[in-house]
């Protein structure tokens, strides 16, 4: 909101420091500053006023904070009118009050008034608050607003029908007229201000055409009322209408002011008859409130003594006065227009900020020590990136969105994916079910400027099918990447390579690479494998398909992914596993090479090798392959070693004869030592 | 003297000329065998005092030792030749090893999380995903009230939960306080980092998923002071700055009371003034609170036992101080030029 210098210095006897002193003054103590600004011979002050200060939204609420921060007495304004006693409101206007949410309504009439424009002093104020000036009488009434926080309005007497007003819940749907001759479509339960035949106001947003003021006006109603917030705020965002008198009403105002408001109002205008009496319907007048302060809880909290006697100054200051002390508890009653004090905590905030948090020297808590515990995700989370980056990929953090054009390329289902309900654009319509649409996305921009690329990212993916019982079953912590490189056939055993390396940088090691013909819109079938470990999918690794990558805009590049369950991985990651003792004796190496067809898995020839089920083979590695004549040629490093002696030819050629032995029962299968 | 002695003579000789990396390795093995008291020089001068037959055989064995180490030096001479004696590039580049670069924010993340466990505070993820519960009433921020316009929120689209509680992107990571409270008595001490959405429109220093770290401190005294003690301690590690000061300034939070914004001195400038910080010699870079006693009711611990601190500090934002990074959305661009100034 934006206040004027010069009528916040009305409300002081005492000169006020200069403007950006004072501006200060508030940012350290009370708001935040906005903006400074010269206007004339006036300065206007933008002030981010917090939501829970209702009060503050007018010049008497900020010119009683700074009277706290300065110790300068509040003056209020002037309130000086005469009746004429040939006019009574009773009869002149009806008024009931039909809808409990209307806390309060408070009306006066002046007959005979002159519409003209308004006096300048005011032209200045509302000129430097951004207000246009319209009329006298809308000008005041919008004066006495951003002086002291109340909505007015004003009707035009004569025009409203039977000179009678209700206020009343809707009980249908029912268009409306508004000021700004625009048609707002009302629904049932909407609180609105109406005459007998038509709906004159919406209760605390906006006036309507039926009653404007106009030149010809004569006689006019000043509303002043007190409206319960959330009923105002429902119907303002149901409608989409924020109006200086809605946001007030929102935040919460001091139903006390009506009466004061409309007087100031009165007290303001240079001519008309100020019909005698004020129609005032306050049913339930709340209670003063009360609340209770321990002054040990206010050092204990903000970690200061502060000196009683400055603890009353600042109460009295802000406009707290004390009811009673019992037993170091102090029993502080609330100002009216404080609605946003309700417990000893709010009121030591008060007392902290108005004393100064600079005043608060830090200390060392003193607390029980316990060992941290940090998630197993976030723990193994770095350790990944530190070995991903160690060798030459680069961690992205792409948005955890998808589009409606993605959606729809890739076919993805509506029972799968999960649809954000207000999408900034089509561009965020979805929640991402995976990260390797946007690693391809990452792929494509990059492409450009680099012919390697391999990139990953940890992060959050969300599957409707993943729901049982808890919004939580749907969200999974995925680790995936991508490798792409101009032509390369040797694509998917390079992101195999990656995925060994990751698990045993996880100090992961009894894992499976399996076949499995899944049905996938992203995954190229026959070249997808899947990472198991005791019967458990981790992850996959794969080429992804191309009519994927055409679609995504990815051309001449050959690419291969791989998707890891991150959480199941930081499990595993997490287990222990034992040192085994580095034997004393010397590792022999035969060589074998296996001539097999073409569709051979080299697995499958792996397993034979270790049906010999010999202790001995303590590793078997494959180091050439090549084709020939149609067949492959497999070659195979076999370590042999013992824990107990020196291992000699005369123990290990039977188990080589054994392998071979094994292996010749494949008739397809010739191994030669 | 035996044939044994000059044949493993003769293995040194080899093994020596296999390792031969510069001329300084030919002077020592020169020296080593046929220097004043070189070993093949010895067994020459050792000859004479041989009986006869020892002679024969040892002899011309003795020469072949000779003749074996001056051939091969004389081709490693030729060799070292074509090589300046005492130049060596040291400007010429490196090997390429091609090095990974770890996102910026996860940078800030690990170091935030380090800083605070250092300081015993546990680390816990949150959840993306949240009930409309979570996220604002369990932080005494109800439906009706205009404190929810602080949040700008992304609602999802329900069709597949059948329960009433609607479900939103969280907007802070301020639930998980809520989920750490329900599970564990204090004393409490957790960070909770991870991302959060607003529905807000983009710009150079605003993005509607972004990265944010959320703390909380519970015990039955735990006070602003010490509150001020640990987040300047954060900060100071954080940025390096031993001198770095902090000020709290007035806010309003729903979920703490008394609330503030912490501005910590200019990293950039430590106070003086500049661009970076407008001129004023401060940022702001968080804000926090005491936990407000509605949020200790909902999370089932009694207010009136303890007391305690939160705060919310984005991460993005630690991030474009620390490296200097004028727009925020270069760090979800994926762009690798950008990736690999890390």
């Amino acid at each position: 909101m934006v206040f004027s210098y010069n009528l916040l210095q009305t409300f002081f006897q005492k000169k006020l420091p200069d403007a950006k002193k004072l501006a200060d003054l508030i940012g350290s103590h009370v708001f935040e500053i906005e903006g400074l600004e010269k206007k004339g011979n006036d300065w206007a002050i933008t002030i981010d006023i917090l939501p829970n200060r209702g009060d503050c939204f007018s010049h008497l609420g900020l010119a009683r904070e700074i009277s706290a921060i300065l110790g300068y007495p509040l003056v209020m304004p002037q309130i000086k009118f005469k009746d004429d006693k040939k006019f009574n409101v009773d009869n002149l206007l009806k008024v009931k009050v039909s809808d409990k949410d209307c806390q309060r309504y408070t009306v006066k009439v002046v007959k005979n008034i002159k519409i003209s424009n308004s006096d300048k002093k005011i032209k200045e104020y509302l000129q430097t608050c951004g207000l246009n000036s319209i009329n006298n009488v809308v000008d005041i009434a919008n004066f006495v607003m951003i002086e002291l926080g109340q909505p007015l309005h004003v009707f035009d007497l004569d025009k409203i029908d039977k000179n009678s007003i209700i206020i009343k819940s809707l009980a249908s749907k029912e268009k409306f007229l508004a000021l700004d001759s625009k048609e707002y479509g009302l629904n049932e339960g909407d609180m609105v201000i109406s005459s007998p035949a038509k709906i004159l106001a919406l209760a605390g947003i906006k006036g309507g055409k039926i009653a404007e003021v106009d030149n010809n006006t004569r006689d006019i109603a000043i509303e002043s009322a007190n409206f319960i917030y959330s009923r105002i705020r429902k119907t303002s965002n149901k409608i989409d209408l924020k109006t200086d008198a809605s946001i007030r009403f929102e935040h919460k105002i001091d139903p006390e002011l009506t009466v004061l408001s409309v007087n100031r109002f009165v007290s303001l205008l240079e001519n008309g008859n100020i019909a005698k009496g004020v129609i005032d319907i306050y049913k339930n007048k709340p209670a003063p409130k009360i609340v209770k302060l321990e002054i040990e809880k206010i050092g204990l909290l903000l970690g200061i003594e502060i000196p009683l006697k400055n603890i009353l100054a600042i109460l009295k200051s802000l406009g707290f006065s004390i009811s009673k002390t019992i037993k170091g508890a102090l029993f502080v009653k609330i100002p009216t227009w404080r609605l946003d004090i309700n417990l000893q905590e709010d009121l030591i905030e008060e007392i902290g900020r108005t004393y100064g948090y600079d005043k608060i020297n830090a200390q060392t808590p003193i607390s029980a020590i316990e060992a941290p515990r940090i998630d197993d995700a976030i723990l193994w989370a770095d350790r990944v990136r530190i070995a991903l980056s160690g060798i030459g990929f680069f961690e992205t953090q792409n948005y955890s969105f998808i589009s409606q054009k993605n959606k729809e390329e890739l076919g993805l289902l509506d029972s799968d994916i999960i649809e954000i309900l207000n999408p900034l654009s089509s561009e965020q319509q979805y929640l991402r079910p995976n990260l390797l649409i946007n690693l391809f996305k990452n792929v494509k921009s990059n492409l450009p400027y680099y012919s390697d690329i391999k990139i990953f990212e940890i992060g959050n993916v969300f599957n409707k099918d993943d729901y049982e019982n808890k919004i939580y079953d749907v969200i999974d912590l995925r680790l995936s990447g991508a490798i792409a490189h101009k032509v390369d056939s040797d694509m998917f055993y390079e992101a195999k390579g990656v995925a060994d390396y990751l698990l045993k940088s996880l100090g992961i090691t009894d894992y499976f690479y399996k076949d499995i013909d899944l049905h996938s819109n992203i995954w190229k079938r026959n070249a997808l494998a899947k990472i198991e470990i005791n019967g458990e999918d981790i992850g996959y690794v794969g080429i992804p398909q191309k009519t994927v990558l055409d679609k995504m805009g990815i051309v001449c590049q050959d690419i291969a992914i791989f998707d890891f369950d991150f959480s199941k991985l930081s499990i595993l990651a997490t287990q222990e596993y034992e040192y085994e003792d580095i034997s004393k004796y010397p590792a022999i190496i035969r060589d074998i090479s296996v001539l097999v067809p073409l569709d051979t898995k080299i697995d499958d020839v792996l397993q034979k090798i270790n049906d010999t089920a010999s202790d001995l083979i303590k590793d078997v590695d494959l180091f050439d392959i090549f084709e020939k004549d149609g067949n492959k040629s497999l070659a195979f490093h076999i370590i042999f070693q013992s824990k107990e002696k020196t291992l000699t030819g005369q123990e290990i050629d039977p188990i080589m004869q054994k392998i071979i032995e094994i292996l010749s029962k494949n008739q397809n299968w010739k191994p030669r030592i | 003297m035996s044939e044994n002695d000059i044949d493993s003579i003769k293995n040194n000789i080899e093994k020596d000329f296999n390792c031969v990396k510069s001329k300084e390795d030919l002077d020592a093995i020169y020296e080593k065998y046929l220097g004043k008291n070189g070993e093949v020089v010895n067994i020459l001068k050792n000859l004479r005092n041989l009986p006869d037959n020892e002679k024969k055989i040892i002899g011309p064995k003795a020469n072949e030792l000779n003749k074996l180490v001056r051939e091969n030096i004389f081709k490693f001479q030729n060799k070292f030749k074509n090589e300046s004696e005492n130049f060596f590039d040291i400007t010429r580049p490196g090997k390429k090893i091609k090095k990974g670069h770890i996102h910026p924010v996860s940078l800030v993340s690990s170091k935030a999380i380090e800083i605070f466990s250092g300081m015993g505070f546990s680390v816990i993820p949150g959840y993306e995903l949240e009930t409309e519960w979570y996220n604002f009433d369990a932080l005494n921020i109800p439906a009706d009230h205009p404190a929810r316009d602080m949040w700008d929120t992304f609602w999802i689209k329900d069709d597949f939960t059948n329960k009433k509680d609607k479900i939103v992107l969280r907007t802070h990571t301020s639930p998980g306080q809520v989920h750490f409270m329900q599970k564990n008595n204090p004393p409490l001490r957790v960070i909770i980092p991870g991302r959060t959405f607003r529905h807000e429109a983009t710009d150079a220093s605003h993005e509607y998923d972004f990265s944010q770290l959320e703390g909380l401190m519970v015990d039955e005294n735990i006070s602003v002071a010490n509150f001020k003690k640990i987040i300047t301690d954060f900060l100071q590690r954080f940025s390096g700055n031993k001198n770095l000061k902090i000020r709290l300034r007035p806010s309003f939070f729903p979920f703490t009371e008394p609330s503030f914004e912490v501005d910590a001195s200019c990293i950039r400038c430590q106070g003086k003034g500049c661009s970076l910080c407008k001129n004023t010699g401060w940022m702001e870079i968080m804000g926090a609170g005491m936990v407000h006693p509605n949020v200790f009711k909902a999370a089932g611990l009694n207010p009136n036992n303890y007391q305690g601190f939160a705060f919310g500090v984005g991460l993005d934002r630690l991030a474009l101080l620390k490296y200097n990074i004028g727009d925020i959305r270069l760090l979800k661009s994926g762009d690798m030029r950008f990736l690999e100034q890390f």
